[in-house]
């Protein structure tokens, strides 16, 4: 994985995300711990965007831990799909592992090179499915909004990709 | 129990070299997953089982639709310039034989502004070709396999559109070309449920599927029919994206607390308290109270919940008047049950090609001494057509004057076979010439071959061959046929073509009343314009494909060439062109090329006992 820092953007609940080794993993750290503070605000920062949904998912403890491992995961994704500069065999073996089946049927034939480079990752509206079987994370990026949709696999405790959002589109999970 | 597949690895894209473990690509699917049938299952049962499998199989591969015609363009109608690009997308489909289905996906491609017109739609088309079943893929996933952009779901709110925009260039309403672009356009028409059947498959024709059947044996036992046990669920695995239909009728629920079925459980009761549970889906169409009948869209293949695959889980229940559940098995419930019986004759879906003659110029007569100097060499003639004729997009060829160094141009050609009739002639050398029928291996097959025989200064040999088409089972009868001209040296030859004819259109009636069912395609040189056209269509059961009269009148059509493409009126001509561009360098006679359409029909008697193999009409057998 190449290096690289993208800048953050000011604000409450902003999340700086750098990209590559050890800088990845300070920065999610840094991501749990900003979210342990602001996470119910990043539920419900975005008035336009509150629904039964998300009073439903308003904070409880685990509540509040389930969404912080949903952006943890949303962000390595959208990281992880987001580097044009990669070779496909070093970009797809960095991302499938990431990916709920129905995502690596889908994102295998994409070719690296035309993906967006995204810069100024901030995460800033969370929505989790009742099951909790599903959730969708969305982040202001220099490109615009996108959104990354997960699924919960019980049998590995794993949150997978299915999609990533594009500006403009809906989350399948709508 | 059952276990249905097809499929194969899928294959790596041309963008990258090295794209992607195939096993985790959408292909149609392969790798049948066994499973044991129970022990004490009888041989009735057991019939029954393979019955039902054939049937699930011939419905769960991909029958796709022949290219759309497009209309001339109404000029009164002003096109925006995606509109323009589109219908030049749509059109080079056509021209290159493509399906329907990929007409839509490149249309698609070009409304969200991914494609244009001239060298990146032949790249489109040819690069979409080697994706491996993307003709069952769902079709934004199948664009954007073709382009590697870097949002496989782009195309989705395009797709409608397309399906729109193609049909507003074609004679065709936009519903029919809905059918025509789904994976099942061509699909045997006992694969469609109506809404009036009680039960159906659950996924539309066309569509490539595999079967797993559950681990844990289909209880008996009454159980609560709260909730579906998951664990003896049955999968039919397929592309995430596939569209799921309600395999029975009756009112809707939809369950979002399940997290192992995925957020929407929907389940659809019967008026017979018939419980059947879709989980793992996505995209959901219908909500709770919703009625549904047979075949109508419910949601689409997910990967959702406790499922390691993209697959429908099924599970059907029974329920008593106490509420309490029987599980049955969904494979033979859906297939039993419904309007989609597995001992419905066999329909053979509609079968498209292109045929086409070629007087070739015989090989001797550009030789040197040949009496035609000025001519290239006849097999070097023939390479040059033959060409012309593989990018013409011809499926089957009659050839006359064939020569053997001519017919050595198609014979060393793997992508052709080629039959020719006995020798007309022998020359000193051992070449002989005479009358051939070459076509596409690929796409055909030998049946059975015959031949009429014809008396002139020699015996004419007139192939008569049956063929099969690979991919969709048609049976076709092509006559190629060569028949007396009239020179300043032979004089006029009228009463020997007259002698012909009535041969050739004896031996067709004949043909007729053996194997009815079974069309007959003649062309060839036949020396003649009015009085062929007069006396085949005369006949009544010829159509010529220059347009003009069948049956009495004679009304003549448009049509120079003394080359001609006869059929029987069970198939459709969807027009003829000639290509003058053979005159002058190639050969003296231009290429005449028709489109041919065998519509949907039910399968004739095993191939067999199709015809007589000793049938020699005219004069006596060959040899």
């Amino acid at each position: 994985m190449s290096g690289g820092t993208r800048k953050a953007s000011p604000g409450a609940g902003n999340v700086l995300v750098r990209v590559g080794g050890a800088a990845l993993a300070v920065a999610l750290l840094a991501t749990v711990a900003i979210l342990m503070v602001f996470g119910d605000r990043l539920v419900s920062d975005d008035p336009k965007n509150k629904t039964d949904k998300d009073e439903q998912s308003a904070a409880t403890p685990v509540e509040a831990e389930q969404r912080d491992e949903v952006v943890d995961a949303a962000s390595a994704v959208l990281e992880t799909w987001s580097q044009p500069t990669l070779g496909y065999d070093e970009w797809w073996a960095a991302l499938k592992p990431l990916l709920t089946p129905g995502g690596r049927e889908a994102y295998s034939f994409t070719d690296p090179a035309q993906v967006p480079e995204l810069a100024e990752l901030t995460a800033d509206h969370v929505v989790l499915n009742p099951s909790g079987a599903t959730a969708t994370v969305w982040f202001e990026t220099s490109d615009g909004r996108f959104g990354v949709d997960l699924s919960h696999k019980a049998t590995t405790g794993t949150w997978l990709a299915n999609r990533v959002v594009f500006p403009g589109e809906e989350s399948m999970f709508a | 129990m059952t276990s249905i597949s097809r499929s194969s690895r899928a294959a790596a894209l041309g963008l990258a070299a090295a794209l992607v473990s195939s096993a985790l690509a959408v292909a149609p699917l392969a790798g049948a997953e066994p499973v044991q049938p129970a022990a004490n299952q009888t041989a009735r049962e057991k019939r029954q089982d393979a019955k039902r499998d054939r049937h699930v199989r011939s419905c769960a591969k991909p029958a796709l639709a022949p290219s759309v015609r497009l209309v001339p363009e109404d000029k009164t109608t002003k096109l925006t310039k995606k509109q323009r690009v589109a219908r030049d997308v749509a059109g080079a489909g056509r021209v290159l034989r493509a399906s329907a289905r990929a007409q839509a996906l490149a249309v698609s491609a070009v409304l969200a502004g991914d494609l244009d017109k001239g060298k990146p739609t032949k790249r489109f088309y040819k690069r979409l070709d080697k994706v491996e079943g993307w003709e069952t893929l769902p079709p934004s996933i199948a664009v954007h396999r073709v382009l590697g952009t870097p949002d496989p779901f782009r195309y989705e709110p395009h797709w409608p559109e397309a399906v729109q925009t193609l049909a507003s260039f074609s004679p065709s309403e936009t519903r029919a070309v809905e059918s025509l672009v789904s994976a099942g356009g061509r699909a045997p028409s006992r694969c469609y449920a109506s809404a009036s059947d009680v039960s159906a498959l659950p996924l539309p024709p066309g569509t490539s599927f595999q079967v797993k059947a559950p681990k844990v044996a289909a209880t008996t036992e009454p159980a609560e029919a709260t909730t579906p046990d998951l664990a003896q669920e049955t999968l039919f695995k397929a592309a995430c994206g596939t569209p799921v239909v309600a395999a029975t009728a009756g009112t809707v629920t939809v369950t979002q607390d399940n997290a192992a079925a995925g957020p929407w459980l929907i389940s659809v009761r019967s008026a017979e308290d018939v419980v059947t549970w879709y989980s793992h889906v996505q995209n959901p169409k219908v909500g709770d109270g919703d009625t549904v009948l047979v075949g109508q869209p419910l949601a689409e293949i997910g990967d959702l919940g406790e499922v390691d695959t993209c697959a429908l889980g099924i599970s059907i229940e029974s329920v008593n008047a106490k509420g309490k559940a029987k599980v049955l098995d969904p494979l033979d419930y859906l297939t039993e049950l419904g309007a989609a019986l597995p001992d419905g004759p066999t329909i053979i879906p509609e079968t498209a090609f292109r045929v086409a003659t070629y007087n070739v110029l015989g090989f001797h007569l550009t030789a040197p001494g040949g009496g035609r100097p000025g001519w290239g060499n006849g097999a070097s003639r023939v390479a040059a057509g033959k060409a012309k004729v593989e990018a013409a997009g011809v499926d089957i060829l009659v050839l006359n004057e064939f020569e053997s160094p001519q017919a050595a141009v198609f014979e060393s050609d793997p992508e052709w076979t080629l039959y020719r009739a006995a020798a007309n002639n022998t020359f000193r050398d051992g070449n002989y010439n005479g009358n051939a029928i070459a076509w596409k291996t690929e796409d055909w097959k030998l049946v059975e071959e015959t031949e009429f025989l014809v008396p002139y200064k020699t015996m004419l040999h007139m192939p008569v061959l049956t063929l099969e088409n690979l991919h969709t089972g048609a049976l076709i009868r092509v006559i190629g046929v060569h028949n007396p001209a009239s020179t300043a040296k032979a004089g006029n030859q009228q009463s020997a073509r007259n002698n012909a004819r009535a041969i050739e259109i004896e031996g067709m009636q004949q043909l007729r009343e053996e194997d009815p069912d079974i069309p007959i395609v003649i062309a060839g040189d036949m020396n003649e314009r009015e009085t062929v056209f007069c006396s085949f269509t005369g006949t009544g059961f010829l159509q010529s494909s220059a347009g003009g009269s069948v049956g009495g009148g004679c009304q003549y059509p448009r049509h120079g060439p003394v080359d001609w493409i006869f059929a029987t009126l069970d198939l459709d001509f969807l027009g003829q062109d000639i290509d003058q561009s053979f005159l002058g360098r190639i050969t003296d006679h231009p290429l005449v090329l028709a489109d041919v359409v065998f519509p949907e029909h039910q399968a004739p008697a095993a191939p067999e006992e199709i015809g007589d193999p000793n049938l020699k009409v005219g004069a006596k057998n060959k040899g």
